[in-house]
């Protein structure tokens, strides 16, 4: 008998040894109902619910799975027709044991995560580090306490604009909306300072402000960015002078001067990544240029064929070309193949072109490189 | 003294034997698990209980964030901190949180035997959640420990010395929170001093008594190879299956 009793012992806590120690979630156990052992077991138990032999098979079925707490209803579930059986209460005691022990693994998992979070927000708000305030908020992407701590880093880096697209960002769910109105405030003066500096003088300091000035979103953004490509050109800087210009473009893709400034430059710098062809290529047709067009975007499509904005605009250049094409030929040919209606809006669309408005090969041609 | 410790031995096993004419009763292995957590383990420095020993690291992490907040000299400051994340953090020296989480395995285990009261068993997971307040807070000082070693300067590394002592105190003798303004309301804010108010609580509810357990039965429980815990009456050492 004692034998007997020392046998179940050993086999539960075999049992428990061979269980995972790593709690599924609900969902993933609702799934586990599927498997065969945990199928059969039940369908077994349901035949005879007074099978304990059966009910601990259960048992074990759903602890194999990671699923503690199924296990212990399952166990839970013989307690009143077996009250004194020790076999079941040792167990019963393990599964009460291995869930409370998960339970305390998973504050654990809290408590390293917390102090991680804790660190990254003390850095962004006592030493107005940007990056810390990026992880904070990677882990609370909508604490408000954290937004304003990081737009606060920002105007103490004194980069205003972006800290107050943050500002407005946190103050629906602010608690005290007037101190942080004060800040947007303070924050809207300096950043018109910059734009000032940035619009009006030259040289470092005016890049500098252009770069404090820029507020993601703004209406003035494309005219901030071209004013840095500018001021970057001036000061034989052409790579990032292009890129402050391809910026612009994406903003405000019908602007001429920033078009022709993409042209030469890509040109000039010989850079072939498939963002600078395709700024290339959409600069072209902002040129009336579409023919010329045709091979950068073509090129850009080559190294990116995922690139929906290059895709677009080959589309309207190679449209444009048949037109062109079409035109000049004789009246009684036959006409080039042409997008659809419905084709030609998509790519529009793709392309953020307003409707109706389309590119046109017979444009003054201007070159500028 | 060996005369006694041996008549002691053998009174002990008659006793734990079952003999009906001693009038020593053994202690529950729930109580001798809890003993270790509170009253004395062989295998910590001066053989004190697991929560003693996160008491003491407690107030040396104390001790020595306080040091590094007067400290003018960067390199003078960093070793105070050093010492002080020592204190909270090391897995040789049964650091706080070592110690804090050892005190919860071994209620834990309490918790598990087949003789711990229905107090016993409901009061193991609310004391092991409740500990997450200060095993976060010394996770935190290692963190900020690491940026005062890699600092440059003393200003930064001075804030960050404010930072630990702020939580070292904590970990001393709770958070002041928001709402009330006092020390360790409630869990989030626990330091050592209500975490062991907690567990003389638990231990007044005991039915029956709990009584301080002697040192020979918290000194010689094993586990056996089929996971029963006894008393190694035989001698053969306290360790047996590696339990500690």
């Amino acid at each position: 008998m004692v034998t007997n009793k020392l046998l179940a012992l050993l086999l539960v806590l075999l049992c428990r040894a061979a269980w995972p120690h790593e709690a599924e979630s609900p969902a993933t156990c609702q799934a586990a109902a599927g498997r065969p052992a945990i199928a059969d077991a039940k369908a077994a138990l349901d035949a005879d619910a007074t099978d304990l032999r059966v009910r601990f098979r259960l048992a074990d079925a759903w602890g194999e799975a990671g699923c503690f707490s199924d296990a212990l209803q399952v166990l839970q579930g013989g307690e009143a027709m077996y009250p004194g059986n020790k076999e079941l209460q040792t167990r019963l005691r393990v599964a009460k044991s291995l869930i409370s022990e998960q339970s305390y693994f998973d504050s654990m998992d809290r408590a390293t995560k917390n102090a991680t979070l804790s660190r990254a927000a003390f850095r962004c708000a006592k030493f107005a580090d940007v990056n810390s305030c990026d992880d904070a908020l990677n882990m609370q992407p909508n604490n408000p306490e954290l937004l304003v701590a990081k737009a606060d880093a920002l105007v103490q880096l004194k980069r205003p604009g972006e800290a107050l697209g943050i500002y407005r960002s946190a103050l629906p769910m602010s608690a005290n909306r007037e101190a942080l109105d004060a800040k947007i405030a303070l924050a809207e003066s300096e950043r018109h300072a910059f734009l000032e500096t940035c619009k009006t003088r030259t040289g470092d300091a005016a890049r500098r402000a252009c770069e404090s000035a820029w507020l993601p979103g703004a209406p003035d953004e494309a005219t901030v960015f071209r004013r840095r490509g500018l001021l970057l050109q001036a000061d034989n800087q052409p790579s990032a002078a292009l890129d402050a210009y391809m910026a612009a473009a994406r903003l405000d893709s019908g602007d001429r001067s920033v078009a022709l400034a993409i042209v030469s430059l890509s040109g000039s710098t010989g850079r072939q990544d498939a963002l600078t062809l395709a700024a290339r290529g959409r600069a072209l047709m902002t040129l009336g240029r579409a023919s010329e067009a045709l091979e950068p975007l073509t090129q850009a499509l080559r190294l990116a064929p995922d690139l929906a904005e290059a895709k677009a605009q080959l589309g309207l250049a190679k449209a444009s070309a048949a037109e062109r094409s079409g035109a000049s030929s004789t009246k009684t040919a036959v006409l080039a193949p042409q997008p659809s209606g419905a084709a030609a809006s998509t790519v529009a669309a793709n392309s953020g072109v307003i409707a109706g408005r389309r590119y046109s090969n017979d444009a003054p041609v201007t070159r500028s490189n | 003294m060996r005369i006694v410790a041996v008549l002691l031995r053998v009174a002990v096993w008659g006793c734990s034997a079952g003999l009906s004419a001693c009038s020593v009763h053994p202690p529950t292995i729930a109580h001798v698990h809890i003993g270790h957590a509170v009253t004395a383990v062989h295998v910590t420095p001066g053989h004190e209980g697991y929560l003693s020993v996160a008491e003491l690291r407690a107030n040396q992490a104390y001790d020595s964030a306080k040091s590094a907040n007067a400290d003018t000299d960067l390199r003078q400051l960093k070793a105070h901190v050093a010492a002080a994340v020592t204190a909270t953090d090391s897995q040789d020296n049964f650091g706080l949180r070592q110690s804090v989480t050892m005190a919860v395995n071994h209620i834990s285990f309490a918790a598990t035997s087949a003789d711990a009261s229905a107090n016993v068993i409901q009061f193991a997971p609310t004391f092991a959640t409740d500990t997450a307040a200060v095993v976060e807070r010394c996770n935190y000082i290692g963190l900020l420990g690491k940026d005062v070693a890699s600092s440059a300067s003393l200003k930064e590394a001075s804030v960050l010395a404010q930072e630990i002592l702020n939580l070292s105190r904590a970990n001393v003798d709770g958070e002041v929170s928001n709402g009330d303004g006092a020390r360790g309301s409630g869990p989030p804010n626990y330091g050592l001093v209500q975490l062991r108010a907690e567990v003389k609580d638990m231990l007044d509810r005991e039915k029956p008594a709990y009584r301080t357990v002697d040192q020979w039965y918290l000194f010689n429980l094993v586990r056996l190879p089929n996971g029963r815990w006894v008393f190694d009456k035989l001698g053969r050492g306290g360790t047996i299956d590696g339990y500690k």
